[in-house]
């Protein structure tokens, strides 16, 4: 069980502070190592076919091709939609249902079943399961999604709950502190890191499952297009459609998820 | 004699895990304004007895009565318990806060707090960039910061160094003796329990007791060097040395042992 629990905020790189190099070199290799790697794929797609490894121009075609109907916004927006619907029920559910079970006994001994039935059961078993109870809509991607996704975010609270110090909550008591006020002033700011890591891994579940439903659903979404895509042998159109999820997933990465966490741990020792 | 303000009668504390009890058969009283030292080896008790008065443990036997609920209590641990999310202002913020100031009244007494221990500038810091002493000293401020009716101090100045140490050990006598504050210190140090106490009681090591309780006659001498000058002082201190080595020696045999070299 413990395996799904992220190490919260890591305070220093791999490497430390041992040797400083020059601010551009990291970066440097990452670029260059995405330019090698799009070589390679430029190289070595004329050698194939098509339908098996369709050259980036190709891919780039599609895109525009999707862009200019309409039909890559639509379909972004529609998974979207599931993504955010899902995380969103799984943060809200996930926070105060983590807090109460980390604190109380009587509800991590009842919950227990239905959180290990939860983390086991595989997920096409969640999606058959939803299909049968209310059918192929964006109400059972999200249902599936949510369920599946639930108990990576969860036992991150968990855990972080039982990480608070007690030596905190006890000198809020001592200054009269009411429960509430211990509950936003001592508990919820140290359970933050261990919610950022679980929202983190929480999020790419999410996509995951979301894709996956959308793909044996046959709802609106990019998994839905995914499997047109290659039941046509449109492999261009395959490539293009994972490429958007990888740049979405980044754009929510520096776009939303770093800011909101260097936000939430300024207090952090850096270094 | 005024009507105490605090009541120990017969208190006992045993913890749940442990079989053996920690408190036996405390009998104190403590008078309004006045301030108590608790002497006694490491690991008696004598937290136990800030801890139910804090109401963060209960009494197993016995009770203790407050015969007043409006006090704003204070307690300074021997750690700091700083929260680390926080700057050291909105740590300090944080007692006032439980007591219903808030905002710009909240900051500037945080501030004027954090001027007393000598942290002025800090206050935007968070605690990881603060040396052990000045958190610890934080935390005196956090407690200050109140202007309690009840002050409860477990070693506070252990973790500083020598000079801060006399230096707020003389300014918490000042602000203390301003406010009316009744407090309760727990020490290790017997010139530190001379230096602050009205009285110093001393306790037995495990189950703790009572052994004696001591009235420090030093009213208005209250400098360091004043004290050490008293003609009282060399006396008093040797009695209370002399009723707490055996007691040491008891809760840790060990330190007696002949050490080979």
């Amino acid at each position: 069980m413990a395996t799904d629990v992220a190490t919260p905020a890591p305070t220093r790189t791999a490497h430390g502070p041992r040797r400083r190099r020059r601010r551009w070199v990291r970066p440097v290799r990452v670029v260059g190592a995405a330019v090698v790697v799009y070589l390679a794929w430029a190289l070595l797609a004329p050698q194939y076919p098509g339908y098996i490894l369709p050259a980036p121009v190709d891919v780039w075609g599609s895109f525009l091709e999707a862009f200019g109907r309409g039909v890559w916004t639509a379909e972004v927006l529609a998974t979207l939609e599931h993504l955010v619907t899902a995380f969103g029920i799984v943060i809200l559910v996930g926070l105060p249902l983590g807090i109460l079970i980390g604190r109380s006994a009587i509800a991590e001994d009842l919950s227990r079943v239905v959180l290990v039935f939860l983390q086991t059961v595989p997920t096409i078993v969640l999606i058959a399961l939803a299909l049968v109870v209310s059918g192929a809509n964006d109400g059972s991607v999200v249902g599936v999604a949510v369920a599946g996704a639930l108990t990576y975010f969860l036992l991150n609270v968990i855990q972080g709950t039982r990480a608070i110090d007690p030596d905190l909550v006890d000198m809020a008591r001592a200054y009269r502190a009411s429960e509430s006020a211990i509950m936003r002033s001592v508990v919820l700011p140290a359970v933050v890191p261990f919610f950022l890591a679980g929202a983190r891994i929480t999020l790419g579940v999410v996509w995951q499952i979301c894709l996956f439903a959308e793909y044996l659903m046959g709802t609106d979404g990019v998994g839905f297009q995914v499997s047109t895509a290659i039941k046509l042998l449109d492999t261009k159109a395959v490539f293009m459609w994972g490429l958007s999820v990888v740049a979405l997933t980044l754009l929510l990465e520096y776009g939303v998820i770093r800011p909101v966490e260097r936000r939430l741990t300024r207090h952090v020792k850096k270094d | 004699m005024v009507e105490p303000l605090i009541r120990f009668c017969d208190v006992g504390k045993t913890y749940a895990r442990t079989a053996d009890p920690v408190l036996e058969g405390v009998d104190l009283d403590v008078a309004p304004g006045e301030l108590v030292a608790i002497i006694g080896p490491s690991g008696c008790g004598k937290s136990t007895l800030l801890n139910l008065l804090a109401g963060l443990t209960d009494v197993t036997v016995g009770s203790i009565e407050l015969s007043r609920d409006d006090l704003r209590s204070a307690y300074v641990f021997q750690n700091p318990r700083l929260l680390p999310w926080r700057s050291v202002r909105r740590n300090v913020e944080f007692s006032l806060e439980q007591v219903g100031v808030t905002g710009k009244d909240a900051r500037c007494q945080a501030e004027a707090a954090l001027d007393l221990v000598h942290l002025t500038g800090h206050g935007d810091k968070f605690p990881h960039q603060l040396s052990g002493g000045m958190q610890q000293r934080a935390a005196l401020a956090r407690g200050l910061a109140l202007r309690p009716g009840l002050l409860l101090l477990d070693e506070p100045f252990g973790a500083l160094d020598a000079l801060t140490r006399s230096y707020l050990q003389e300014e918490l006598l000042g602000i203390v003796a301003a406010l009316g504050t009744t407090t309760l210190l727990v020490t290790h140090d017997i010139d530190e329990a001379l230096l602050l106490a009205d009285r110093v009681v001393v306790m037995s090591s495990r189950p703790a007791r009572i052994r004696r309780v001591f009235d420090v006659p030093f009213k208005g001498t209250r400098t360091q060097d004043e004290l050490l000058a008293h003609p009282q002082f060399a006396p008093l201190r040797h009695e209370v040395r002399a009723l707490l080595r055996p007691e040491v020696l008891t809760a840790d045999p060990s330190i007696a042992a002949p050490v080979r070299v």
